[in-house]
């Protein structure tokens, strides 16, 4: 009986949150309708760094027009807003509705294989900082990441080193190190959540993009 | 918000690999923009993978070093453990010293012999040869006689033809010719041993048979 509350509780709660979550969504496309800048920048700061991961990572780590593209998809985002082209009745999340809007972005990027000349005149303040701010936080990460690594246990770098260093599969380092798969998957992802809980960022992407705009 | 999705940490691991299906990539990109933790998560993964791959060798230099410490440890490790391993109780060297002897002695053993027999037969037209030319009577062979059995390398000597070029020719039982050397002395020691057989030699000028002799390496 204990167990059947616990599920129902947890289904509760879990969609207690889709739906508040999805309330703060609807009253954030709300307001952008409504030609309110700070929700622009909000919704900016919300999936700024999802679209830069996602174009980013899509288009290659040595490809500078991830940046391009991204500003592309933020600016086509925003238009589609304003224009009151998300229906939030007909079932879609707001964050699917942006992946398919970035993910047609970096198809046309690979159709025309050459990047749109944007005006950066024309796009809103927050779109431009956003890049900016998605590199610093970047970064911060990457510089933090480098002191936690150095000071980990041989055992851990061992795994890192082999799953990402040499790009062995976790069998090849079951066999190479005579550990169990399931003990080496254990202890890379171990490795990665001793990371997690280390890095703390002194400051994450919304605050980068808020100061990037008080600057500027 | 909780997140739903079961094998986060190996879904992300292959993200990052690139090793998810088109299909599967879909929806956990679609899902990152909808769960703040999963694509925190991603982040993590990402920027942690892209870091090794750059500095992996300067980050980890103290594995790598403790690695290859522990290699040349290994390899030196297993002789001085084989050797404790014989010198903690005598009769083990013992033991080790004569299954050593007894397997040097076994492979001696079944070495196989070659068949020499057939390196004895005569062969008929040189036999025939034998006793018109062995009587020369410009030279006196004096070693080895015909029909002598020559242990180690054999010295050829004649008296006669003193100061001329001769010519040493040394055949197998076959006729074929083995060595020949020119000299102008009387005496020839072969700078090596034959294999057991019959040989057949001949002291030659540059016109005339002198010599043709017999003899057998044992």
């Amino acid at each position: 009986m204990k167990k059947n509350q616990f599920f129902i509780d947890y289904i509760d709660l879990y969609f207690y949150t889709v739906f508040m979550l999805e309330a703060r969504d609807k009253n954030l496309v709300d307001r952008i309708r409504a030609g309110e800048i700070e929700a622009e920048t909000e919704l900016i700061q919300k999936f700024g760094p999802v679209i830069a991961r996602k174009v980013s990572f899509d288009l290659g780590a040595g490809n500078s027009d991830w940046r391009d593209v991204a500003a592309d998809a933020q600016l086509a985002l925003l238009i589609s807003l304003r224009q009151d082209k998300f229906d939030v009745n007909r079932g879609t999340s707001l964050g699917s509705y942006v992946y398919g809007i970035t993910v047609n972005k970096i198809r046309d990027y690979y159709k025309t294989q050459k990047k749109r000349p944007l005006l950066k005149e024309s796009l809103p303040e927050c779109i431009v900082s956003a890049a900016e701010a998605y590199d610093i936080e970047r970064k911060e990460i990457r510089s933090q990441l480098r002191t936690l690594l150095g000071k980990l246990k041989l055992k851990y770098k061992e795994v890192l080193y082999l799953r990402y260093y040499q790009e062995l599969s976790v069998t090849e380092i079951s066999q190479k190190i005579n550990l169990p798969p399931r003990r080496v998957s254990e202890r890379i992802h171990y490795a990665i959540k001793l990371l997690r809980k280390e890095c703390h960022p002194k400051k994450d992407f919304s605050i980068f993009l808020n100061v990037i705009l008080i600057l500027k | 918000m909780a997140c739903e999705l079961k094998n986060r940490a190996e879904i992300i691991d292959k993200y990052v690999h690139g090793k998810l299906s088109e299909k599967e990539r879909e929806v956990f990109d679609k899902h990152c923009f909808s769960c703040e933790h999963c694509f925190r998560e991603s982040v993590y993964y990402k920027e942690t993978a892209d870091l090794i791959k750059q500095e992996g060798k300067t980050l980890f230099s103290d594995y790598l070093q403790e690695t290859r410490l522990k290699k040349s440890d290994k390899e030196k490790m297993s002789l001085e453990t084989f050797l404790r391993f014989l010198t903690v109780k005598p009769w083990r060297t013992a033991i080790a010293g004569a299954g050593l002897a007894a397997v040097i002695i076994i492979v001696i053993m079944t070495k196989p012999v070659p068949d020499t027999s057939t390196n004895f037969e005569i062969l008929p037209y040189l036999e025939g040869m034998l006793s018109d030319v062995s009587r020369s009577e410009s030279v006196d062979v004096l070693s080895p006689e015909t029909g002598e059995v020559v242990h180690g390398k054999p010295v050829f000597s004649w008296e006669g033809m003193q100061g001329e070029k001769v010519y040493l020719i040394i055949l197998d039982n076959l006729g074929n010719e083995r060595f020949a050397f020119t000299t102008d002395d009387n005496q020839f020691t072969l700078p090596k041993k034959l294999d057991p057989g019959l040989y057949y030699w001949k002291l030659e000028t540059k016109d005339d048979l002198l010599f043709l002799g017999k003899f057998l390496v044992m």
